[in-house]
């Protein structure tokens, strides 16, 4: 049994290593090693052994030098769904530790710039050591990660690369109180991955129902530990998570699984919250995010809406009329079909919440859930008036996360479009038809090249049929639109 | 320069800030056209009759001809109380028809919609469905509380919730004027001294705002079912108007949700400046198409585009790389202006390749997030 080097040197709960650091890479390949040979099974296809990243179009072969995430997940046309995520795994046994060698040399593939010369001495192996969260074994050495190592990996790769989106242009900040579920990371990458976790059954007694509270609503705007400090006050349990989509959801976590090395089964209640401060109410409807989350909170999955508009009653110099807030609000709740929620401040939000989650509880004690595939609808005649039974085929937490991910990321044609949309005049119908014709900029902006004339520019476009009505985009977008694309000289 | 942008006569108020009126109606020609490609066939037999037939369905679901074919049916009950007169003056004022006539369940507001005579055939049949809508009850606070009070004692699996019975088609809503007041005034009576309804003797629980607001998330739980807590007559009939002119636009939203890019912001929020004919106002739009890639705040467009003031220089300088990863790399020491904190910025490797990826590759289906 291998005995820990050296005395715990602190704790390592203040830790977090740099983005693109030697210590984050090192402790994300032994996380991935630590992975592959405990706990996921699937089939390995020959192929992904090569060594070579999957191929992309639009890029040369050998393009290797790729940002640091844990896992890829192939999309667009040809690619194998399975297993493309570890590219550069090499062995296909795993054996729970890796050598410094194998360390060298998957450091060098992943993140060249932080590996050192093999024969040279590594700080920040030799750091993670000192800190115990990285054990050396065996002569020659194995490295593997310690159980507080472990713990760090997976809030790492929580953090990072599984969402496969950076968390956005803050700095990074320590978890703090984050409650990182064990083996999420797993299942999450399974979902990615594709691979059909088996179907999920669990019996009254079997789970309990918690609130799942998006990271980001712990932090930022000084209501980092508001929140939760009342969460926890009302003796609400929940977790904290990087959600995709929404603020709240709850998840119904297996108590006790057959299998204690695995992560608990869990599953995603119906239900899901969006939370708006008025201030942030107004700036999203005026720069249309307001349309855009609300779109794809209806494609979610999940079927019970619910907008929690915050700090009514608080003075407030809005950029937008009362009136107008008070339509966008009444628009939500009955043209989208959300339930609407008004609280004065976020301790009554906490409240709120917590009465919904022993609601929850309550609604959910006597019955049996099961998981049910991605893309299904959990309630057939999901028109009708809801019944007070609550929903029992529930997606599971990773699938639902793992397709808001894949919601949310944008294709170059819809960016292409909004694109276009930017440009006073061209409209939706308008920019459709323009994508149509040309479905990417690099197509527009060679069609312009093949031109022989700049009147040719001007006019390429003015015969495009747009909309319903087959109406020209007509020549003065046209010109507009060449101007945009043709210029130069530094736009004005 | 007629033909660009839509050509009513409202939309020239876009793009200007401050005043606005119900500005939700407005709507152009162009937002509400859609793709053609089922009328492709018909319009050879004969494109005139059917462009025609295809702006009459367009012109029919705007907000205002909704309106003239939405009825709010009130009942008389209703109308006992005097502060009735501002909410039914608001609603003739937003000509919907008014009838009053007696409802069940009784002080209720219902309102219906009928389609269109004749009913266009080119749009799908659910945007023009008739039929009850929705139906807003009023209750007196202490039959609310009443109603919070049997709500909260209930234990065990029953989810029984007042008020609705099972044969009502529409979509309930419940409104109670004045319970805050109400409540408050109850608090401050001795104990001795209040006088008993029958009802509330027999209950045992003092119902207070804790109740309440159990009561609320019940109703919501088992029913789906909100609740309007207003201070007055005046606040009851904003919401009214607000439900109704919401009535009004379902269709076309309906009908835009189901038309590419629905996401899209298409309409007067994000049209932002116009653009000169000599190409004035052109680099604002380059500015806003660099903050349609996700996670782009302006102070990050902002160094895009002063580094690369046009498509064509950014392309230009893409052509120029002589690697794959100087072409990805491209953007990312741009620096940016330091946010709050101070920290200094840059645009960052993963925006850097999105966009150059972007600009570079011919695959329009690529996900720029995910792609490797």
């Amino acid at each position: 049994m291998p005995v820990p080097a050296r005395p715990k040197v602190g704790g390592s709960g203040s830790y977090w290593p740099a983005r693109h650091s030697g210590a984050r890479v090192i402790l994300l390949l032994l996380y991935q090693e630590h992975l592959v040979s405990t706990k996921l099974h699937w089939e390995m296809e020959p192929r992904q052994w090569s060594g070579r990243f999957p191929e992309m179009p639009g890029q040369d072969k050998t393009g290797k030098d790729s940002p640091s995430h844990l896992s890829r997940m192939r999309r667009g046309p040809g690619t194998e769904p399975t297993l493309s995520l570890l590219p550069w795994f090499q062995n296909p046994n795993g054996h729970q530790f890796l050598t410094k060698e194998e360390l060298l040399k998957r450091c060098a593939q992943k993140a060249p710039r932080v590996a050192p010369g093999s024969a040279r001495p590594w700080p920040a192996l030799r750091s993670l050591l000192h800190r115990n969260l990285v054990l050396r074994t065996h002569q020659p050495a194995r490295y593997s990660l310690t159980p507080e190592g472990l713990e760090l990996a997976q809030k790492l790769a929580e953090s990072e690369g599984l969402s496969l989106l950076n968390v956005g242009i803050r700095p990074e900040e320590p978890p703090g109180e984050e409650i990182a579920v064990p083996g999420a990371a797993s299942a999450e990458l399974a979902s990615e991955a594709g691979v059909q976790q088996p179907p999920l059954e669990l019996r009254p007694g079997e789970y309990r129902v918690l609130l799942c509270v998006d990271i980001g609503e712990t932090r930022g705007a000084g209501h980092r530990p508001e929140l939760l400090r009342e969460l926890q006050r009302l003796h609400v349990t929940h977790t904290v998570r990087k959600l995709h989509v929404g603020d709240f959801v709850w998840v119904a976590q297996e108590t006790n699984p057959r299998d204690p090395a695995a992560s608990p089964g869990e599953l995603v209640l119906d239900h899901i919250v969006e939370r708006k401060r008025l201030d942030d109410l107004c700036s999203s409807i005026i720069d249309g995010r307001f349309r855009e989350q609300k779109f794809r909170l209806k494609r979610c999955g999940l079927e019970r809406r619910v907008y929690l508009v915050e700090e009514h009653g608080s003075v407030h110099n809005l950029s937008l009329p009362e009136s107008t807030l008070l339509q966008a609000v009444t628009n939500t709740q009955v043209i989208d079909g959300f339930f609407v929620k008004r609280t004065a401040d976020i301790k009554e939000s906490a409240a709120y919440l917590a009465l919904l989650t022993r609601g929850l509880q309550r609604l959910y004690q006597g019955h049996t859930l099961r998981s049910r595939p991605w893309g299904t609808p959990g309630n057939p005649e999901s028109g009708a008036m809801p019944s007070p039974n609550p929903l029992c085929s529930l997606l599971t937490f990773s699938d639902f996360n793992a397709g808001a991910i894949k919601n949310k990321a944008q294709s170059v044609r819809e960016v292409f479009a909004r694109q276009l949309m930017q440009v006073r005049g061209v409209s939706g119908e308008k920019a459709a038809a323009l994508v149509d014709r040309y479905s990417t900029p690099a197509s527009l902006l060679a069609a312009y090249d093949a031109c022989a004339t700049p009147r040719e520019q001007e006019t390429l476009l003015s015969t495009i049929k747009c909309g319903r009505l087959q109406r020209n985009l007509g020549p003065a977008l046209s010109r507009t639109l060449s101007q945009l694309y043709c210029s130069y000289s530094p736009l004005t | 320069m007629a033909r660009v942008g839509p050509g009513r006569a409202g939309a020239s108020r876009r793009g200007r800030s401050g005043q606005r009126r119900p500005a939700t109606w407005e709507i152009s020609d162009s937002d509400t056209e859609g793709p053609a490609h089922s009328e492709a066939a018909a319009r050879t037999r004969d494109p005139a009759g059917e462009r025609r037939a295809a702006a009459e369905a367009l012109r029919l679901l705007r907000p205002e001809q909704v309106l003239r074919r939405l009825a709010v049916r009130v009942d008389p009950a209703f109308l006992e109380d005097a502060g009735a007169d501002v909410l039914m003056e608001a609603l003739e004022a937003l000509g919907c028809e008014c009838l009053i006539e007696p409802q069940r369940p009784a002080r209720s507001l219902q309102w219906t919609r009928a389609s269109p005579d004749p009913c266009p055939r080119s749009l799908p049949p659910e945007v023009w469905t008739a039929g009850e809508q929705e139906l807003l009850l009023l209750l007196e606070p202490e039959e609310f509380l009443q109603g919070v009070a049997t709500l909260t004692q209930i234990s065990g699996p029953t989810r029984w919730v007042p008020w609705i019975s099972p044969e009502i088609t529409a979509r309930p809503h419940l409104a109670v004027i004045g319970l805050d007041a109400y409540l408050w005034s109850r608090q401050h009576i001795p104990r001795g001294t209040q006088p008993e309804s029958p009802q509330v003797a027999g209950a045992e629980v003092a119902v207070g705002w804790p109740e309440v607001e159990e009561a609320l998330v019940l109703l919501q739980l088992w029913a789906n079912l909100d609740v309007l807590l207003v201070a007055s007559w005046e606040e009851l009939s904003q919401h009214v108007c607000a439900i109704t002119k919401a009535l009004a636009q379902c269709p076309l939203k309906q009908y835009r949700e189901s038309q590419a890019f629905s996401f899209c912001t298409a309409g007067r929020w994000a049209a932002g400046e116009p653009v000169a004919r000599d190409g004035t106002g052109l680099r604002g739009a380059w500015w806003r198409q660099i903050r349609q890639f996700s996670r782009v705040s302006p102070a990050v467009a902002d160094a895009v585009v002063t580094a690369f003031p046009s498509p064509r220089l950014l392309q230009q300088a893409l052509v120029a790389c002589s690697t794959e990863r100087e072409r990805l790399g491209l953007l990312a020491d741009l620096p940016v202006t330091a946010s709050e904190d101070g920290r200094p910025r840059r645009v960052g490797p993963d925006l850097s390749r999105r966009i150059c990826l972007f600009l570079t590759t011919v695959n329009p289906d690529l996900l720029l997030d995910l792609s490797s």
